[in-house]
């Protein structure tokens, strides 16, 4: 083995473990602590820079024996990953200082942002694994961050049991997999099951039952319904920066896995009829339940929650027709998505902070108490409902849609359609939501609070950079995904 | 009667379908927690027959099921503290009252 | 600089007063109006030169590339044709009149800088929409002049009346954006591998070219005649919520809670106007498909325009009345297209734009007059206290009754005469149409200016700001038809079509033609419905000693009522709407309570206790374990239906 490949290639990977020791040092001294979120923020924007560097014209490199792999797909989701969740890092330095020790927040949420960077690269069904594990297992520390609060608790062990159900699906999908082609490797795996296909000797239930099994683990990290009954639960009973953290970046991680297990190492016929049909439940699940959320007067958190099972639902449809385009599609819409559901979870964490309420009802009137956080988050939720103003969101579902819609298989058209219809749906409580904060009255919990001062604030500057960087997607967002397409040509390497 | 792969596999199968049935009807959420286990035990089962009946050389599904230990023992730590967290809030681990969060 | 190729600056100019006014100048009052005044002004002069140095018959074209990722690729671009010209100036016009006269109507409104910011960003979306090379660029200005619409309806947001009314105009013209949205993904995605071999479709330049391609080719077959349609059908949807097109006319008279200004720039000569504009750029995907989407079309705007009439009848507020005829004029302009003369509706629309924007504009003086008083019952006799809007709002509506020889006339009777040759149903529609117009234009004009002042306010002339720009407005009311008419050989629409050939010209061809059906029954409409609006409404003849409306209003009840009520569609849809939201509240209680509480835990569990004992303990069991259940039924399922 090669070590300098494998440093270069993995040296994202060794700044966030080093940043990980760094902040549990420094969170041990009562001086240090506060320097804890520069520190996990800073690390996580160098990796990100970091692995922007370390694709080598398109290259594809192997290493750790074939368990990683580093093409295109792997660096742009490593960049995306480690990027958002330095955008995070800095939106939730002020909203953790409610909690008792803040500081050790940060070692946590740094491995979990590792396991989902590795996740990007993963070749091999036991990396994934693993991955995965350092992913959720974290993530269910971060949920059960709020030690005294009994929803706190609540969600985590939600989290926890639900996650532990899904891994055990995932490994006994792999035991299958393992057991028909005796390797983990992604590329054997890959090669064998298509060489048995050929020769028909894979057992139709067999691969029915592999195919269920990877659809129900992998749907659970995408909250895909119906394996999304936690995420709502989850959503609402865990701290805002956790359910920010959960909403984007396990999400893109649950992606990556997704476009590499069903794109490249287990395909057959029975695959895309599954995933579509989630698909379609989730648009409708989402969308439907999500107006109840607004009926009911629910909470902010959980309308996002269900709105993002429905985004996950748009996803999927373009997981069904797995090509080019349908790929770069995808990794346009999850990057807007990342940007419009950070900007407007950094809204919520503000306004939960402010008043500590994340009712709905609560929320109306803020462009008259906050115009600026107001503002940014009527952005977001416009590019969420994918109207075109600044049109990230819009040139994201366009482009999902149309691509997908002309994929040549032959139930997408009305995939698509279903999509658009849930989408057209949606906007009844995006609107809602949006006409609550642009005309009405302040609520009585606003009210109380003073006005928006000039004063400098990292969850402020979260929230704009993170619309800024839509802006810059609209105007730009073209030639990126021309860029995308063409390195899609070497992408997922197998 | 000779033991082959498909006893063991039947074996896991078995586990799986007792440590689900545990999962779903246990009221205690440390029977909950031991459910999982079993799961994964019957998982591991799984690997090692596979690594064992078409796998002898490279052992990989052995290796497999001892990170798959690893991991479960992570797992159940972090249970654990939790359990013990909520017990502390609530003076009760009875998972029939972990419902207050609903749609 | 006036080269064809800076036509795009036209667009421009505005976009960069509204951001110098939002982020610069809003505090000063003079500079902000002057610098979106001269705006627009430069835009009106710059297409006014395009409009004399601008001779090819070929249109100009640029294009950029926007999208491009594998065979998927769209432009951005500039178009500048004929007709495009033509909207260009009315647009320019109509919103540097409108531009003029705010300064006087909004001169006490706090949010003065704020509405010329609007003014501005609007104006910009929809020049922006004119000069659209291909049907996606068109949908992005479309969605932009949309929610600059959805904004100036509620500029007033403080009045409920007012928040109501633009988030029903948003969520209408969404419904129809969806359909336009799914015809443009169609489009593209059904004729992008038959009919050429690039997005030609897309291109309005190249829509004609791709369709003679497609026939050549057999690709009409391939695609099928049915999908054609469909797709021709689901863009005019886009067209029916922004045009107000019956059913999803509704949220237009809504809108008249924005300021009269903006009642008069978007919801009467421009922005409502796009649909019809769309429309005739993409006729020819609807003419191919021979009757199907084009009869569809002429039956929509001959219905709207013969319902949107019988409800203007009614209606006291005199805002509203007007929207109700703007959309019974949309719908003349509909059911041109239908009847395949895209021309004659462009003709419309242009001479529309000028006296139903005079029209409004006389309203809103009317309203600063009467001291923001809106009901016509509240006022009679204006003519003594404000002569020039009077003038100029009988001139407006001899224009839009059909007076011969006025704008209006010309327009109007060609789209009635071109119903006569293809449809007899529409032509009587047409004309009945024309004697409501007549009737309810006069009943507007005699309740406000004529008899005596029943109001409490004190009515006065309102200052030049006001009157300057209805005066102007009215010299195109009554003369530009004339460049449209067959006394001066058809010059307007000879601009717009190169190919445009009409039965005759001249005198004695008019003359020839008012001896035939098609000829006098608009003009006995005309007439009729002006006498009969005379008699009651200024004569006050009776009937079994009773006024003739009163009369009518008692013996006909459900009818009055009926078009009081607006026939009761706001009611309808209210009605489904509740009745779906109540179902999907229904339906998930349901599923919540029976399915999941119920069935899967208690039905189970009561199950369980007759036959499994152990299984009882599901009763017990929380929600956590619901949900794994849940996900393993999902699971079980997706296996089990390949199995079977």
């Amino acid at each position: 083995m090669d070590w300098s490949i494998v440093s270069k290639i993995l040296l994202p990977e060794f700044i966030v473990v080093f940043s990980i020791i760094l902040t549990i040092l420094l969170s041990l001294f009562e001086k240090t602590k506060k320097y804890v979120s520069a520190v996990a923020t800073v690390a996580l924007a160098i990796a990100s820079f970091v692995a922007s560097q370390t694709g080598i014209g398109g290259d594809v490199t192997k290493i750790l024996n074939s368990a990683f792999i580093s093409d295109t797909l792997c660096i742009y989701l490593r960049v995306l990953i480690y990027g958002v969740a330095a955008l995070i890092a800095m939106a939730s330095k002020k909203y953790l200082d409610n909690y008792e020790s803040p500081a050790e927040y940060y070692p946590i949420f740094l491995s979990a942002t590792l396991g989902a960077g590795f996740l990007a690269g993963v070749n091999d069904f036991l990396t994934l694994f693993i991955g995965l594990e350092t992913l959720g297992l974290s993530a269910i520390l971060l949920a059960s961050y709020a030690r005294k609060e009994k929803k706190s608790n609540e969600s985590a062990l939600k989290y926890l049991l639900t996650a532990a159900s899904a891994t055990s699906l995932l490994l006994l999908a792999m035991s299958f997999i393992y057991g028909v082609t005796a390797s983990t490797n992604f590329a054997l795996v890959a090669s064998r099951v298509a060489q048995l296909q050929s020769i028909g000797v894979l057992s139709d239930k067999l691969e029915i039952l592999i195919a269920a099994l990877l659809v129900a683990a992998i749907g659970f990290k995408l909250a895909a319904a119906p394996f999304h009954n936690w995420s709502p639960d989850v959503y609402y009973g865990a701290p805002t920066t956790t359910t920010l953290f959960l909403s984007v970046v396990s999400k893109i991680a649950g992606f990556a896995v997704a476009i590499r297990v069903f794109g490249t190492v287990f395909h057959n016929e029975f695959l895309l009829p599954l995933l579509a049909a989630i698909a379609v439940i989730s648009i409708v699940v989402g969308n439907f339940v999500g107006i109840i959320q607004v009926i009911s007067r629910g909470s902010i958190k959980k309308l996002l929650a269900y709105s993002s099972i429905a985004q996950s639902g748009y996803l999927l449809v373009a997981l069904t027709s797995l090509r080019l385009e349908s790929v770069s599609s995808l990794l346009l819409y999850i990057t807007i998505y990342a940007l419009m559901n950070t900007a407007a979870f950094a809204c919520v964490i503000h306004f939960e902070r402010e008043t500590g309420s994340d009712n709905i009802f609560d929320m109306a009137g803020l462009l008259q108490k906050k115009p600026m956080m107001a503002i940014v988050f009527v952005i977001a939720l416009f590019n969420l409902a994918g109207l075109p103003f600044i049109p990230a969101g819009f040139i994201a579902k366009f482009f999902l849609f149309a691509t997908a819609f002309s994929s040549g298989i032959t139930y997408a058209p009305y995939l698509v359609i279903i999509a658009l219809i849930g989408s057209v749906v949606a906007l009844f409580y995006y609107l809602y939501v949006a006409k609550l904060v642009i005309v009405d009255a302040p609520s009585h919990k606003l009210q109380s609070i003073p006005d928006e001062g000039p004063a400098f604030d990292f969850t402020k500057l979260t929230a704009v950079l993170s619309t800024a960087l839509l802006v810059i997607f609209s105007v730009w967002g073209m030639d990126f995904l021309q860029g995308m397409t063409e390195m899609a040509i070497y992408r997922i390497g197998v | 009667m000779e033991i082959g792969l498909t006893h063991y596999l039947t074996l896991s199968a078995l586990l799986f379908s007792i440590g689900l049935f545990g999962l779903l009807i246990s009221r205690n959420a440390f029977r909950i927690l031991m459910s999982i286990e079993i799961m994964l035990n019957a998982v591991n089962i799984n690997f090692v027959a596979f690594a064992h009946y078409v796998d002898p050389l490279a052992i990989k599904g052995q290796v497999f099921s001892l990170f798959i230990m690893a991991i479960a023992a992570a797992e159940v730590a972090i249970g654990l503290a939790l359990l013990l967290l909520i017990y502390r809030n609530r003076v009760n681990i009875d998972i029939a009252s972990f419902d207050s969060i609903k749609w | 600089m006036t080269n064809v190729e800076n036509a795009w600056l036209i667009a421009l100019y505005p976009l960069l007063s509204a951001v110098l006014i939002m982020f610069f100048t809003h505090k000063s009052r003079k500079i902000s109006m002057g610098i979106s005044i001269a705006a627009v002004a430069i835009g009106f002069i710059h297409s006014l030169l395009l409009f004399f140095n601008f001779h090819g018959h070929e249109a100009y074209e640029a294009n950029f590339n926007w999208i491009k990722a594998g065979d998927f690729h769209l432009e951005i671009g500039l178009l500048v044709d004929q007709l495009g010209i033509g909207m260009l100036l009315t647009v320019t016009l109509v919103s540097l009149l409108v531009q003029i006269y705010t300064h006087g109507y909004m001169d006490e409104d706090k949010g003065y800088t704020r509405f010329y910011s609007y003014l501005s960003l609007f104006t910009f979306s929809m020049l922006g929409l004119v000069i659209s090379t291909n049907l996606f660029q068109m949908y992005f200005f479309w969605e932009l002049v949309g929610v600059c619409s959805f904004l100036l309806i509620g500029f007033w947001w403080h009045k409920p009346s007012a928040a109501h009314a633009c988030k029903k105009a948003f969520v209408t013209n969404r419904v129809g954006d969806a359909g336009f949205l799914i015809g443009l993904i169609m489009l593209y995605a059904f004729t992008k591998d038959f009919w050429s071999v690039d997005i030609a479709t897309m291109s309005f330049t190249k829509i004609q070219e791709a369709i003679n391609f497609a026939i050549a080719n057999n690709g009409l077959e391939v695609v099928g005649l049915v999908s054609v349609t469909t797709i021709g059908i689901l863009i005019f949807m886009g067209a029916m919520a922004k045009s107000a097109q019956f059913p999803l006319h509704i949220w237009l008279p809504d809108a008249m809670e924005g300021p009269t200004p903006i009642s008069a720039l978007i919801h009467a000569a421009t922005m409502v106007a796009a649909g019809v504009y769309l429309m005739v750029r993409v006729f020819p995907i609807c003419e191919i498909t021979g009757s199907g989407a084009l009869s569809f079309i002429a039956w929509i705007g001959g219905i709207t325009a013969i319902f949107a009439a019988t409800i203007a009848l009614t209606q006291n507020d005199i805002k509203k009345a007007l929207a109700y005829s703007t959309c019974s004029q949309l719908g003349y302009m509909i059911m041109s297209v239908g009847l395949g003369a895209p021309y004659i509706a462009m003709f419309h629309l242009i001479t529309h734009a000028m006296f139903k924007a005079m029209l409004f504009l006389g309203s809103g003086s009317v309203i600063l007059g009467c001291h923001h008083e809106q009901d016509m019952r509240e006022m009679g006799g204006l003519r003594k206290y404000m002569p020039i809007t009077a003038i100029t709002f009988l001139i407006g509506t001899l224009s839009i009754s059909g007076m011969p020889f006025f704008s209006g006339f010309w327009s109007k009777d060609m789209i009635i005469a071109k119903a006569y040759e293809v449809s007899p149903a529409l032509f009587w529609i047409g004309t009945i149409t024309a004697l409501l117009t007549a009737f309810y234009m006069f009943r507007i004009y005699f309740k406000t200016f004529e008899g005596e002042y029943r109001g409490h306010a004190h009515p006065h002339e309102q200052p030049l700001a006001v009157t300057a720009p209805l005066m102007v407005l009215a010299i195109p009311s009554v003369i530009l038809g004339l460049w449209g008419s067959p006394l001066m050989d058809y010059p307007l629409l000879k601009y717009f079509n190169h190919h445009f050939h009409a039965h005759g010209t001249g005198l004695s061809f008019f003359i020839h033609e008012l001896t035939q059906p098609m000829g006098y029954l608009p003009f006995l409409a005309f007439v009729f419905g002006n006498l009969g609006a005379y008699l009651i409404y200024v004569k006050g003849i009776t009937m079994q000693d009773k006024a003739v409306n009163v009369y009518v209003k008692e013996k006909f009840v459900p009818l009055y009522e009926g078009s009081v009520n607006k026939w009761y569609i706001d009611e309808a849809y209210e009605f489904v709407i509740s009745l779906c939201m109540s179902f999907f509240r229904i339906t998930w209680k349901f599923f919540e309570r029976v399915v999941i509480e119920g069935i899967v835990i208690n039905g189970l569990a009561w199950r369980g206790s007759e036959f499994v004992g152990e299984v009882l303990k599901l009763t017990q069991s929380g929600k956590v374990q619901s949900y794994i259940l849940i996900m393993f039924l999902g699971l079980i399922v997706s296996v089990l239906i390949f199995m079977v």
